[in-house]
């Protein structure tokens, strides 16, 4: 593996991350013979290669929506398009990086063979192949997070922050304009979720994909994001959507700044009148 | 060793980093941790050498000093003689039970995982093979002997189908367990670009059932022996089953008693070739 600085990584073409529309969207669940308003009438709009999180209580529908958005489940009623597209049609071109709440690396295969599994699956029935040649170098990519020497090992040798790392590497090699993050550092624990944090935005920043990140956390969702959507339970709706217009790149210093406290207190506060609903 | 080793070095750069141990004390924790070979190897083998040896001994004692008639019971060397004298009979119709046991097997194999596929890969299937599956479980295979000697004869086929009838459970359970346990996640993730289900099932399901059937494997080594066994005992002109009846009929403890030393033997002998390869194989559950 050749020495090339983390620069080097910044191929992807600008403009190219598409935006997703959100209209009207409904989607319901049975859930022990009760009929559960997972989302009622969201509406959204995210701009290709904007940094959103969303936020918001157990049961408000945040990771449904995540799903909906990536073709993994079919709406009730609404739509959404990604580009000009349909999410079904973007997941069949695998324009959809997926990081899920745990690492699910299969353990079977190595490090590096997880992190290529992504581009090589998905091509056995016709349409998929269009996004490999935008795959980026899994090789440097594993480097910029210090795991190019665990390159050949199997997962189960990894710590849970390591494997949650290799979790994120495999879907930027990936390549897709489009990640979707469910709670990826949601199992972590304090230390290593920040650093992780910090990680994420450096590889994201020589990309400039779009990401949906769902979380938990205030924080968390500040410090990374554009702007954080907040959402409402019973039934799962949008509350409110704030910009944070913090400067990039987010430092550590940020978040003992004035300005990130009282954007906390804002998002803080559109839960809580969310709540009151 | 060295593997395990690399993870304990510092994850993030930056931080202080303690001095590295010098090679003695190295070599001094390796050697605490990792006695030498000859010395493990020793160390597994003193208790059930001590353990066997009472059994036996009290066995060899029990039979030289009452004077037992060798139709009552038979001498641990007495066995042992039994099978020297007659190696290629032994030899001869253990490898006859050897061959109906292993392609027993190797149908239920093919069976099993067929229809663990079936019913993992469509609800429907699993309505219509579960109180099939569940009929085959609750009927006592080794009754099954009478009728399928009227069916299919003394050949090798009867003892074939029962070994594959009696390891079948076993296989499918963790099949259908393998192939159904792989997460939601991981599931998610291969969906989220475009894997259908031949392909999820190709990548993650059939790997993910390794370890399952890999010990499932380690169970049906001595059920399918006793399959093949129980089948040539209703009714056969060769194999172990065969020769011990054979012995029964003539009074003739010490065949009897020989076929069961072998049949011992055998299990013992593939169940460790089969945790051997299976060692090999998943590599990475370690």
């Amino acid at each position: 593996m050749t020495a090339i600085g983390s620069t080097e990584l910044t191929t992807a073409e600008p403009g190219v991350a598409p935006d997703v529309v959100v209209r009207n969207l409904s989607k319901c669940f049975f859930h022990n013979d009760q009929l559960v308003e997972a989302l009622r009438n969201v509406n959204l709009d995210i701009a290709g290669g904007e940094f959103v999180s969303v936020i918001g209580p157990s049961g408000c529908g945040k990771s449904t929506l995540l799903r909906l958005i990536g073709g993994l489940m079919d709406a009730d009623s609404g739509e959404v398009r990604v580009g000009s597209r349909t999410p079904q049609q973007m997941r069949e071109q695998k324009a959809f990086g997926f990081v899920p709440q745990t690492p699910s690396l299969l353990p079977w295969l190595t490090v590096m063979r997880n992190v290529t599994l992504l581009r090589d699956t998905g091509r056995w029935h016709g349409r998929g192949s269009s996004q490999v040649k935008s795959s980026r170098d899994p090789g440097l990519l594993l480097e910029d997070v210090g795991l190019s020497a665990f390159a050949n090992s199997y997962p189960k040798t990894l710590s849970g922050g390591m494997q949650q790392r290799v979790s994120l590497v495999r879907a930027f090699a990936l390549g897709a304009p489009i990640l979707l993050m469910d709670e990826p550092f949601a199992a972590l624990d304090e230390i290593t979720r920040n650093a992780m944090r910090y990680q994420l935005l450096d590889i994201w920043g020589a990309t400039r994909t779009t990401v949906i990140f769902v979380t938990h956390s205030i924080h968390e969702a500040v410090m990374l994001s554009d702007r954080v959507i907040t959402m409402a339970a019973r039934p799962g709706r949008v509350a409110a959507s704030e910009t944070i217009n913090l400067p990039r790149p987010r430092t550590e210093e940020m978040e003992f700044t004035p300005e990130f406290t009282e954007l906390a207190h804002t998002v803080r506060r559109s839960l809580r009148e969310g709540w009151g609903k | 060793m060295s593997q395990s080793l690399e993870i304990h070095e510092p994850e993030l750069e930056g931080g202080v980093s303690d001095p590295a141990p010098t090679e003695i004390a190295y070599e001094e924790l390796r050697r605490r941790n990792k006695p030498h070979l000859a010395v493990r190897t020793l160390k597994a083998l003193v208790p059930p050498i001590i353990t066997f040896g009472l059994i036996f001994g009290a066995w060899q004692a029990l039979v030289d000093i009452r004077h037992l008639s060798s139709v009552e019971i038979v001498a641990p060397t007495a066995m042992v003689v039994e099978v020297w004298h007659h190696p290629e009979v032994f030899w001869f119709n253990n490898w006859v039970t050897l061959q109906e046991a292993f392609w027993g097997f190797l149908i239920a194999v093919g069976v099993a995982g067929f229809g663990a596929a079936l019913v993992v890969l469509a609800r429907v299937m699993d309505q219509a093979i579960s109180p099939l599956v569940a009929m085959i479980q609750a009927v006592p295979i080794l009754a099954l002997g009478p009728p399928l000697v009227i069916w299919l004869g003394h050949g090798p086929a009867t003892k074939i189908i029962i070994a594959a009838l009696i390891t079948f459970s076993p296989l499918y359970a963790s099949a259908v367990l393998g192939f159904s346990s792989i997460g939601n996640d991981a599931y998610e993730l291969m969906r989220s670009v475009n894997a259908g289900r031949a392909e999820i099932f190709v990548r993650v399901r059939i790997p993910n059932s390794l370890p399952y059937l890999v010990s499932a494997t380690k169970i049906c080594v001595p059920l399918a022996i006793v399959g093949a066994v129980v089948g040539e005992f209703v009714g056969s002109y060769q194999g172990l089953g065969y020769l011990m009846v054979q012995g029964q009929a003539y009074l003739n403890s010490s065949i009897v008693w020989g076929c069961l030393l072998i049949l011992v033997v055998d299990a013992v002998v593939l169940r460790g070739v089969v945790s051997f390869l299976g060692h090999r194989l998943l590599r990475w559950t370690r």
